[in-house]
């Protein structure tokens, strides 16, 4: 008793020195206990405005502890203390780019969750989906760009709906699979609802506070406004959780803040994905040459979302959650529609549950695998034809709690240049029935069959995502991924168990 | 032709015509002299044109290597704000639903004080004082709890007797949610019953990505704006 009383004093005391907990520790992503920093790895970000940088502009539009590789205003690098540096809309992109890459050098209070990730950031010139789109794709050309943060939204106009066929709804998921970049999107914030958080091939990424401090208790920050984040459909918009309350952020002119807000959620997310590329990178190259890296397929978005809706936190101490996680009236996963039934994947108020970043890379750490026997953890990056399936059989018995995580991309065709998004380019305008795949999955007895007997699927019709979380008993298993349009175009996937 | 109006149509002529003459003629003959107390002499939290409240504290430089936590527990600025965030907002218990934001206030103190007394009342650990002797140097308290939309104070007009705030509502399109709060100073001059009057001017965007997002209802920016109120400087005892 006296050293758990000693150890909570220390804690307590320590708190300044340990950085901001709820960003990257235990409480926030998790993502100290990776021990990686983003090195090398390439992110951006687009919103109204965009961070001071410290190599061109005067310090009163900067934070010392936040300097981005480069700063743009829709496809042409901005100038010195631009109209997007001012403002709220300056305020707000160095409080966002601050959550990914704030630095510990010049020394401060604030460490990002990829302190050294080589960010990109845009500010769009003009307020309406053209324009945010053009801005995004010069961000998303910019070589090896592996994540996008879009920490900004809008409502509903006229007669388009949150049904992802606005022109930026439909960038984003065309720029994710033509350009292989994902997209991580801030979830409506308060009455605000709609665009673009409806995209298909993103992320979209709810806050969440700690409501049990001490205890690791988590909630979706001002729960009950989860029926405002439905797209239109059966889908709901929220793929996951992460820090978006009382988030300490940098400021211009050296300030510092505490914030609100999915703005601040998705790049908890978006520095997630930086540490997880550099250890695949690091993994891929010589000297380890690591034959589950080698293939680059960790670079794919599909793969990405996967790993992290496959690894998010639900209830503590299972599965390797560090936390619990709960919806707004207080029941855990066990009583959401996604555990109850197969047709709906992830839960609209905690989506597959909260960001952890070292778990994450726990089930990135094994690399890829093939259909056949695989490891009890693992990823795999693969085609399946139409009509058909692809069975994955764990090598050792399994029991206990396993997660399972399917991903696709909505396919959306263009006009003009296949690698790029420009003024003029159209949007082909097809039913989403036409544009997306429906592949379903099952756990099944490694001797089964019939996916009639699985011991449990995720068959939704409408989404993007398939996503398991089952006890099972102890036995031998298989993941089965099936392509059930039978007249349907091949489909990549990502699979994460 | 003489008419005879009959006795009780002439009282309530009288009682409508001195009606309107004891409020805003009355108001305005006293006010005959209205002054703007100038934003540039307000402290708020993050308002354009106002002064930042963050600068209060004495040693701000010593905050800017706080974490989250320890920067709500020592920065009174910070925990001002973190007292207004939508956990706070005052539910109406017999309905289980959100409540009304409650009414400003005033406080009698100036500066970092007039902000350590504000935060003691949104905490509960004060009352909010309705009476003031006369003299006291003033600070008047507007707040507003966390909401998708920024609150902008335009305005601020004082009379002998009567303070008027205008606000507004911007949408921003940004996925954050702020609070604000702002302390006025009303100087040591008022008397008698003070009206403060909380107005709300009509919303704007700054950005137009929320350019069809309705504007909130009466309701909803009760339940997110303090309301308006009265208060009284006493004269002094004999």
């Amino acid at each position: 008793m006296r050293c758990s009383l000693t150890f909570v004093f220390l804690s307590v005391l320590c708190l300044p020195a340990l950085g901001d907990s709820t960003t990257r520790g235990f409480l926030g992503a998790n993502a100290a206990a990776t021990g990686l920093d983003g090195s090398g790895v390439v992110i951006g970000m687009v919103e109204p405005g965009r961070p001071g940088d410290p190599d061109k502009d005067l310090p009163a539009n900067y934070h010392s502890q936040v300097n981005p590789v480069q700063v743009y205003s829709g496809t042409s690098i901005d100038g010195a203390n631009s109209q997007f540096t001012q403002g709220g809309n300056g305020q707000h992109a160095i409080e966002v780019a601050g959550v990914m890459i704030a630095s510990n050098n010049p020394a401060g209070s604030i460490t990002g969750i990829s302190p050294k990730a080589q960010l990109h950031a845009g500010a769009w010139t003009g307020f309406d989906d053209v324009s945010r789109a053009v801005a995004s794709d010069r961000i998303a050309r910019i070589s090896n760009m592996r994540a996008i943060n879009v920490s900004a939204g809008r409502t509903p106009q006229g007669l388009d709906a949150p049904d992802a066929t606005s022109i930026w709804s439909r960038f984003i998921d065309w720029s994710t699979e033509a350009q292989d970049v994902l997209y991580v999107v801030a979830g409506g914030e308060g009455f605000n609802t709609g665009i673009p958080e409806d995209n298909f091939n993103g992320l979209t990424v709810a806050a969440s506070q700690e409501f049990n401090q001490g205890i690791g208790s988590f909630r979706q920050t001002w729960s009950g406004n989860e029926s405002a984040f439905d797209p239109a459909g059966a889908r709901v918009a929220i793929d996951i959780l992460a820090p978006g309350f009382e988030i300490l952020v940098p400021g211009r002119g050296d300030n510092t803040s505490i914030q609100n807000g999915t703005s601040f959620a998705a790049p908890h997310v978006t520095g997630t994905v930086a540490l997880l590329q550099q250890y695949a990178e690091t993994q891929a190259n010589p000297p380890n040459s690591n034959p589950g890296f080698t293939s680059r397929n960790h670079r794919e978005p599909e793969v990405m979302k996967a790993i992290l809706l496959n690894s998010a936190d639900k209830l503590s101490g299972v599965h390797g959650s560090s936390r619990d996680v709960v919806r707004g009236d207080g029941s855990n996963w066990t009583a959401t529609a996604a555990n109850n039934s197969s047709f709906v994947p992830l839960d609209e108020d905690m989506g597959a549950g909260h960001l952890n970043a070292n778990s994450a890379l726990t089930n990135l750490r094994p690399g890829e695998q093939s259909p056949g026997m695989v490891p009890r953890i693992g990823w795999d990056f693969e085609n399946i034809g139409a009509g058909s399936f692809l069975d994955y059989t764990f090598d050792r018995q399994v029991s206990g709690h396993v997660a399972v995580t399917l991903a696709w991309n909505r396919i959306v065709d263009k006009t003009g240049s296949s690698t790029g998004y420009n003024f003029g380019d159209q949007f082909i305008n097809q039913n989403i029935d036409m544009e997306l795949n429906d592949l379903n999955l099952y756990l099944m007895a490694a001797n089964e069959n019939n996916i009639n007997n699985a011991i449990a699927s995720s068959t939704a019709t409408e989404d993007s995502v398939e996503h398991i979380f089952s006890d099972v008993p102890s036995g031998n298993y298989k993941i089965r991924v099936q392509h059930t349009d039978f007249l349907g175009d091949d489909q990549d996937f990502g699979l994460a168990w | 032709m003489k008419v005879t109006l009959p006795k009780t149509v002439l009282l309530w002529v009288a009682f409508i015509l001195l009606s309107i003459a004891s409020s805003d003629t009355i108001v305005a003959a006293e006010d005959r002299h209205p002054t703007e107390i100038p934003l540039s002499r307000v402290w708020a939290w993050e308002m354009p044109g106002t002064k930042d409240v963050r600068d209060l504290e004495p040693n701000r430089e010593k905050f800017k290597k706080m974490g989250a936590r320890e920067l709500r527990i020592r920065s009174l600025a910070v925990n001002t704000y973190s007292r207004l965030n939508p956990n706070f907002k005052p539910m109406n218990k017999k309905k289980g639903s959100l409540g009304f934001a409650g009414l400003g206030f005033v406080v009698d103190a100036t500066g970092v004080e007039a902000l350590k007394e504000a935060n003691l009342v949104l905490k509960g650990s004060k009352d909010r004082q309705e009476q003031f002797e006369a003299g006291s140097d003033l600070t008047l308290f507007f707040y507003a709890y966390g909401s998708s939309r920024f609150v902008r104070i335009d305005e601020v007009v004082k009379g002998k007797n009567r303070i008027i705030v205008k606000y507004h509502f911007d949408s921003h399109g940004m996925r954050v949610t702020t609070q604000h709060y702002a302390l006025i100073p009303l100087g040591n001059d008022l008397q008698g019953n003070v009206k403060v009057t909380i107005k709300r001017l009509e919303d704007t965007r700054s950005t137009p990505l929320n350019s069809h997002l309705p504007p909130y209802s009466v309701k909803e920016a009760r339940q997110l704006v303090c309301e308006s109120f009265d208060f009284a400087v006493l004269p002094p005892p004999e």
